[in-house]
């Protein structure tokens, strides 16, 4: 029988494609994406720019699993020190009247303690590999939320990626239709600049020019397209056609 | 027709000694549905990109019925792929049709804002 390998990463050929379009690198987009995640702000009400996209998708994510949420094992034999902390960061979350980065920060403490605590079926390493060379580094707060939803960092990260559809995104807002996806918002964030280094200047290629003219065109051209399904199709083609003439030269 | 004509647009039909009643009527003569979208190769497509892109940023200012829209460039579409793959060599034969297609959505929305006024009298 062939073993799941839980520690490797599946990343899907859209998602490369929308990290060609907006020029940015797979794994950094991963890395900013785990760096966003914190149990404060999977409990906190107010807005916090990335932190609250990437906490809401892995919410929805939990809530979209099959089977329902499993008890988690990890924290069986410290479900006390557990409570007692998750209450502690409970009310960091809801006490609005000192700052957000400030309380994000004193949660830390309570994250290290389950941490400490909790045992890590689904968490064993503290990295996850892209491929052989390189690999993401998880954080405390990204392992006890991996735990104590029992999922693997992995299934975050695929169901992440799996909203993101540049394709369809630029069907979409075409077509005028209201953009209901906060992950790819999260996305183009990060694409701006968000969590990253993005002042390295742009080296466009030739043939990079020639296909953001192209897309400039056809997305214009699309209009008489009125399926958003059809549309999306024809950009998928169009994007994923450059994405393979690109990896060919 | 009253235009304000901006300093750059001014400065090059000057230079190039060009009417600019000359160049905006090309420019006009060139936005068509049923040529940009029966003669995909043909380089006399700018104009209506330019309606495209006009319609990309501004659409929702103007007042469309978009039902009636979507019917009308569905069939618009459908004839030219039908065009296309059974008289591909007859471009003109495309292009004819699919401006029948736009008269008939062009009567459609005159009758439908006919409608709009007689039914509030």
């Amino acid at each position: 029988m062939k073993r799941i390998n839980h520690n490797l990463i599946i990343v899907p050929l859209e998602f490369k494609v929308s990290c060609m379009i907006y020029k940015v690198d797979p794994q950094e987009v991963l890395q900013v994406f785990i760096d966003h995640t914190t149990l404060f702000d999977s409990l906190c009400e107010e807005y916090s720019e990335g932190f609250s996209e990437v906490t809401r998708t892995i919410a929805q994510y939990v809530r979209s699993k099959p089977g329902g949420l499993k008890k988690s094992k990890a924290l069986l034999n410290c479900k006390d020190i557990a409570i007692t902390a998750i209450a502690g960061i409970f009310r960091l979350a809801k006490k609005k009247r000192s700052k957000v980065t400030i309380r994000r920060r004193q949660s830390n403490a309570y994250v290290n303690t389950i941490f400490k605590a909790m045992e890590r079926p689904h968490t064993p390493s503290n990295f996850l590999y892209i491929d052989e060379d390189s690999y993401l580094k998880l954080n405390k707060d990204f392992c006890v939320l991996s735990e104590l939803h029992s999922c693997y960092p992995k299934d975050y990260l695929e169901y992440f990626m799996s909203r993101i559809s540049a394709a369809e995104e630029h069907a979409r807002s075409a077509m005028k239709k209201p953009n209901t996806n906060f992950t790819f918002d999260f996305f183009m964030k990060v694409a701006n600049g968000l969590g990253r280094d993005a002042n390295e200047k742009l080296n466009l290629s030739e043939h990079d020019v020639d296909f953001y003219e192209r897309m400039a065109e056809l997305r214009l051209e699309l209009y008489n397209i009125r399926n958003l399904e059809e549309r999306t199709a024809i950009l998928r083609d169009f994007y994923q056609s450059h994405y393979q003439s690109m990896n060919l030269n | 027709m009253n235009i304000t004509l901006p300093e750059d647009f001014n400065t090059l039909c000057s230079i190039y000694q060009i009417n600019p009643e000359n160049l905006i009527q090309s420019f006009v003569n060139e936005v068509s549905f049923p040529s940009f979208y029966s003669r995909p190769n043909d380089t006399d497509r700018w104009a209506t990109y330019f309606f495209l892109h006009f319609l990309d940023v501004e659409e929702t200012k103007y007042d469309v019925n978009e039902d009636m829209e979507d019917h009308y460039l569905r069939r618009f579409t459908d004839v030219l792929k039908h065009n296309f793959e059974n008289h591909f060599d007859d471009v003109s034969k495309a292009e004819n049709d699919g401006r029948d297609v736009m008269r008939q959505w062009h009567k459609a929305a005159l009758a439908e804002r006919a409608r709009y006024i007689t039914d509030n009298l």
